[in-house]
């Protein structure tokens, strides 16, 4: 499909009410992802890609709960090499986590970008040593993620992480480029939650100058 | 830097830091090896610790080149540079042009005849389907 074409009215309508519905459920909008997923695979793709992420994230929250959720598609997307989901869906675990338990998790959303320009094996060591005591559940699946992006063939066991996996394939098409000086929000309903949020970034800096 | 032609498939294999003088070389020398009897070009970039934007827009043209009926492979060991090769894929709008992480991966798609976004896809509801069946995916 021709991304430089001329958006027609019904397309205009499905990214506004995108933007509306972003906005209304995570707190912030992302005009330019909207825009460029209707402009690659047409309304019928960005209403099959929303489908298919909302049914992701609905098959691994309920199978590891939503912060592991976040983890398996924030991995995912930020081995893929997407800044923006790599950050986003990381930090909304992050939050998640710290208001559930109380706790930082020990890979900081604001590593990620710095972790993007380490190589796979760089990458995997770092997961391994930073959650292999604290967070084995989390390394775990992490580490699923890789082998099963690296093309081991998936068991019974993977079947929403394989679809984490390919809908956030599918969504990392979208290939905008982006700002790495701009903070990043949560990409979860948690991101709404101001009162978190910020209790959340006041531990994480303190804990940084510490 | 090396350029091989190992039967029908041009092979390139980037230095640590691809930037715009390689990104011109690689064009220049990927060019001439498009001859009618190669069908893929597989680009190594496991090596690339970084980029230049204006490596970007070179190899977003060769792309669009290449990107006339035949497939092409980029393989790169860490996801700021899959990234960056993915923007080539995309903006350069070719449908055969996919990033892998593995060799495997790489040299599989020459071979396949799927289109990119076609097969995720497919990928994606053989998932939800699988999901559904409560299965293997």
């Amino acid at each position: 499909m021709n991304r430089n074409r001329k958006l027609s009215i019904a397309e205009r309508l499905v990214i506004a009410m995108g933007n509306v519905y972003t906005k209304m459920n995570f707190g912030y909008i992302n005009e330019a992802f909207n825009e460029t997923l209707i402009r690659g695979v047409g309304i019928k793709g960005y209403f099959g890609w929303a489908d298919a992420a909302g049914k992701a994230l609905a098959a691994l929250t309920a199978k590891y709960g939503s912060a592991h959720a976040q983890y398996v598609i924030g991995w995912s997307a930020m081995l893929n090499g997407c800044a923006w989901c790599g950050v986003g869906h990381i930090r909304a675990g992050n939050i998640i986590l710290f208001k559930e338990k109380g706790v930082l998790f020990p890979i900081d959303d604001a590593e990620i970008l710095e972790l993007q320009r380490k190589t796979d094996r760089e990458i995997a060591a770092v997961a391994h040593e930073r959650l292999s005591t604290s967070y084995p559940d989390i390394l775990a699946l992490l580490e699923r993620v890789h082998v099963l992006k690296r093309g081991e063939a998936a068991g019974a066991d993977d079947t929403a992480i394989v679809l984490g996996i390919a809908a956030w394939d599918w969504v990392n098409e979208c290939s905008i480029l982006m700002d790495h000086n701009q903070v990043l929000p949560a990409q979860a309903p948690i991101n709404k939650d101001k009162v978190t949020v910020t209790a959340y970034d006041t531990a994480r800096a303190n804990g940084r100058s510490a | 830097m090396q350029i091989e032609t190992v039967g029908s498939v041009v092979q390139v294999t980037f230095p640590g830091n691809l930037d715009e003088d390689v990104a011109v070389a690689v064009e220049s020398a990927v060019t001439a090896r498009l001859v009618p009897t190669v069908t893929a070009v597989l680009f190594d970039a496991s090596e690339v610790e970084d980029t230049t934007i204006f490596a970007r827009t070179t190899l977003i043209r060769l792309q669009a080149v290449i990107g006339q009926g035949r497939r092409t492979s980029w393989l790169a060991a860490r996801p700021r540079i899959r990234g960056f090769c993915q923007w080539i894929c995309h903006v350069a709008e070719d449908p055969l042009a996919k990033v892998h992480m593995t060799r495997e991966q790489a040299e599989l798609w020459l071979t396949d005849s799927s289109r990119r976004f076609e097969a995720i896809q497919k990928r994606t509801a053989d998932a939800i389907a699988a999901a559904k069946n409560g299965g293997a995916a």
